[in-house]
């Protein structure tokens, strides 16, 4: 017997004589296991600044001429005004609103995300609604984060899919200790190890791809971490829960796409828009709510300065309406 | 049964079955059971919320083991767990003496080791682990897992005498 087996030997011979009793039951790790998944969630939630900027682009619909009629009618799930004046799965796309036209801030940035979305996923114009209203993001002082949530419609369905996009200034990754996980919760990496790393076809880039989850009508998701630290993200959903009940029978969209949209270097923030902060979320002439996470942490002054600007937003917004902080279906935990 | 419920059934199903052997394996690497307990806690934290890949993988004892090594290491470099008690030549603890009668002599040995070769020696010669698999847990090549064990069978020698060491009780685990 070699000296590796005398010591395998010696070890499965270990006593455990003053092995005391378990201090801990499985049902206790099952309760730490999950106060520790739900801070962790919440901590990538509450974006260490900002939970969210929604636009209450219901006033401007009630403006003349504002919004498609009929949107009352329409069942809508806790849902931002924003979001339900997107046209119903059957009626013809209206045309593209132009950035100047559209509530809240960051429309450039919305206008460039619809246009490269339209570019890569849509060429044709068959299936992306033309509005880029909604306004969703954060970020950090000096790196927003800008997103907006597009509807995608199959002629015959009465269904609406949603394809969420977004993109960040340069520097984003490093502004903040959960940045990425920030942006990222955003395109179904809820949890960062639910993804999966895959090396973009030709070009050696990785990207980080969520899988479907049927549960939250994701047929999946990719976002990226460019050189320059910022980043861009899709979603696609079969299911737009704010404006529909029935998904669509497909997003078609493929992997490739994807990966074609995160990687185009043109897609960024309008840099003007970038250098405006927090306070190009509330744009010119729109009226916002906001909720700003209570678990802010790194940059408390530009929390106190959205949340400033929030207030005297809605001291002028006569339409209460709200966006929770994500309108996908959440997961049971 | 919703995802969630699932993920929890199979989780409290998984600790009900492996917490002692996982408790052990912490308690050969740190030597306490107070800490081995600690770290089981947090290992066992980590992997809930990583369960679903986990899981899948089939992986949950060598993710557990993974951590409770990696995080007792790291602890271990930490200031101030290099406190010593005592002061230096004033109040030495003297050793214990090892007895072929003591059933916790192999255990008192590891104790004399440094960390990284005692989570090696514990890793390859109690988990059964592989060169490979040992330096994967560990995060080194699997030339420090070899140098670290070499290193520590001399020491474990040293520590206990050679007919000691080919002098082998077979007890139930």
């Amino acid at each position: 017997m070699n000296e590796d087996e005398q010591l395998r030997e010696r070890f499965r011979g270990v006593g455990f004589a003053g092995e005391p009793p378990m201090a801990s039951t499985a049902a206790d790790d099952l309760a730490r296991g999950r106060r520790h998944l739900r801070r962790r969630r919440a901590a990538a939630l509450s974006g260490g600044v900002v939970g969210m900027v929604a636009v209450a682009a219901g006033v401007a619909l009630a403006l003349p001429g504002g919004g498609p009629a009929g949107d009352e009618d329409l069942p809508v799930a806790g849902g931002s005004a924003a979001e339900t004046s997107a046209p119903p799965a059957t009626t013809p796309t209206e045309p593209t609103a132009t950035p100047s036209e559209m509530p809240g801030g960051f429309s450039l940035t919305r206008q460039l995300l619809r246009e490269t979305a339209a570019e890569h996923f849509d060429p044709a114009g068959d299936h992306l609604n033309n509005d880029a209203n909604s306004l969703h993001g954060g970020g950090f002082e000096n790196a927003v984060n800008v997103g907006t949530k597009l509807g995608w419609t199959v002629p015959g369905e009465d269904g609406e899919g949603l394809v969420q996009v977004g993109v960040t200034a340069p520097g984003y990754v490093d502004a903040g200790e959960y940045a990425v996980e920030n942006f990222i919760v955003d395109f179904g990496c809820d949890l960062p190890e639910h993804c999966t790393e895959q090396t973009v076809p030709g070009t050696g880039e990785t990207v980080l791809v969520a899988p479907p989850n049927p549960d939250m009508h994701l047929q999946f998701a990719v976002s990226y971490e460019r050189a320059d630290g910022s980043m861009v993200g899709v979603a696609v959903y079969d299911l737009f829960g704010n404006n529909s009940l029935a998904p669509v029978s497909e997003v078609e969209i493929t992997l490739e796409q994807a990966f074609a949209f995160v990687t185009d270097a043109d897609l960024r923030v309008d840099p003007d828009e970038a250098a405006g902060g927090y306070d190009a979320f509330l744009g010119p002439e729109a009226t916002a709510e906001c909720a700003v996470s209570g678990e802010t942490t790194a940059t408390a002054d530009a929390d106190a300065k959205l949340r400033e600007a929030c207030e005297q937003a809605e001291d002028s917004t006569d339409d209460g309406a709200s966006e929770e902080p994500s309108d996908k279906p959440t997961t049971g935990e | 049964m919703s995802r969630g419920q699932a993920r929890a059934d199979e989780f409290v199903a998984y600790v009900d079955a492996r917490r002692a052997y996982l408790r052990r394996v912490a308690y050969l690497v740190c030597g306490d059971w107070h800490a081995a307990e600690d770290l089981v806690q947090t290992a066992l934290i980590k992997l809930y919320a990583a369960w679903p890949r986990i899981h899948t993988d089939g992986a949950e004892d060598a993710y557990v083991r993974r951590i409770i090594v990696r995080a007792h290491l790291d602890e271990k470099r930490r200031p101030w767990r290099r406190e010593r008690i005592g002061l230096d030549g004033v109040d030495v603890a003297v050793p214990e003496a090892l007895s072929l009668e003591d059933t916790d002599a192999l255990v008192t040995a590891l104790e004399g080791l440094p960390q990284r070769q005692r989570a090696t020696v514990v890793l390859r010669y109690w988990c059964g682990l592989s060169v490979e698999e040992t330096a994967d847990d560990l995060g080194c090549t699997t030339g420090t897992v070899k140098s670290q064990t070499a290193r520590a069978i001399a020491g474990l020698r040293a520590a206990l005498s050679t007919d000691d060491v080919t002098t082998t009780e077979r007890r139930p685990r």
